[in-house]
């Protein structure tokens, strides 16, 4: 019998409650898995990719889509016999919606540890803008 | 008369002990090869968001643990509005035969992948045997 995780399927309900309310969401099931983080000033992109070489990973943004490329290459092990192998490698492309228009040329990004973080500050004419009441 | 041969069948453990982590992190399995070249066993670990103050490698009773705490991933000034993997810590547990030099046991971890490398002990390594005429 095949049973399916409860707390899975209590995690995918909350997921699509959030998105109902949230009004904001990504399509599921793609790599790498990314985790995103915004408030009025930026939004931030972190997602893990070990192993990958800084100069090899390709961010191209475009109005409010963040474009991330890489390739992930293989260990060069020759003569090897494997007992197991579980990492995977190739190439992957992925593109993610952000909340807002961003300033292209103030985009930051890091690669620490294999997490990559992009940080993209958001285009002042979307800010909110703060209306003066006056009061006769 | 002849008397029933039953072969004496041997019963594979099936408890496993599973030490705690006294941690509420959720715990991960991280993705591993393993490989055998030249006499070195290596075991490399996929441990993104690690470095090496947040690794631990422990070896006890022949069974090799590595530990990697993932460094925290919250945001204080930012709501989180897509949530696509969590963080936490990784954990896996190898067993290691004689076979391996237990001193000469080195590991390294660089952009979130855990390289550990086990040299074969002397007497474990296949020796020539010199055929005089």
């Amino acid at each position: 019998m095949l049973f399916r995780d409860p707390l899975n399927e209590l995690y995918r309900l909350q997921r699509e409650m959030n998105r109902l309310f949230n009004g904001y969401t990504l399509r599921e099931e793609q790599f790498p898995a990314v985790n995103v983080w915004s408030n009025q000033e930026d939004v931030v992109v972190t997602a893990e990719i070990p192993g990958l070489e800084s100069k090899d990973i390709n961010l191209k943004v475009v109005n409010n889509h963040l474009t991330i490329e890489a390739e992930r290459k293989a260990d060069e092990v020759t003569e090897a016999l494997y007992h197991r192998k579980e990492r995977g490698y190739g190439e992957f492309s992925r593109i993610i919606e952000l909340p807002f228009t961003v300033e292209e040329d103030k985009v930051n990004a890091q690669y620490k540890n294999g997490v990559l973080t992009v940080t993209l500050p958001r285009k002042e004419e979307t800010k909110p803008k703060k209306i003066e009441i006056s009061v006769e | 008369m002849t008397t029933e041969n039953k072969d004496i069948q041997k019963t594979e453990t099936k408890e496993i002990k599973k030490t705690e982590l006294t941690h509420d992190r959720p715990i991960f399995t991280p993705l591993t090869d393993i490989y055998e070249k030249d006499d070195t066993i290596w075991v490399v670990c996929d441990m993104p968001g690690v470095d090496e103050k947040q690794t631990e490698i422990s070896l006890e009773n022949d069974i090799l643990t590595v530990t990697g705490h993932q460094a925290d991933a919250t945001k204080e000034k930012h709501d989180l509005i897509h949530h696509g993997y969590q963080t936490g810590i990784y954990q896996r547990s190898f067993s290691i035969t004689n076979q391996i030099d237990k001193e000469k046991i080195k590991a390294t971890i660089k952009k979130g992948v855990l390289s550990i490398e086990l040299p074969k002990a002397e007497e474990a390594k296949p020796k020539k045997i010199v055929v005089n005429g």
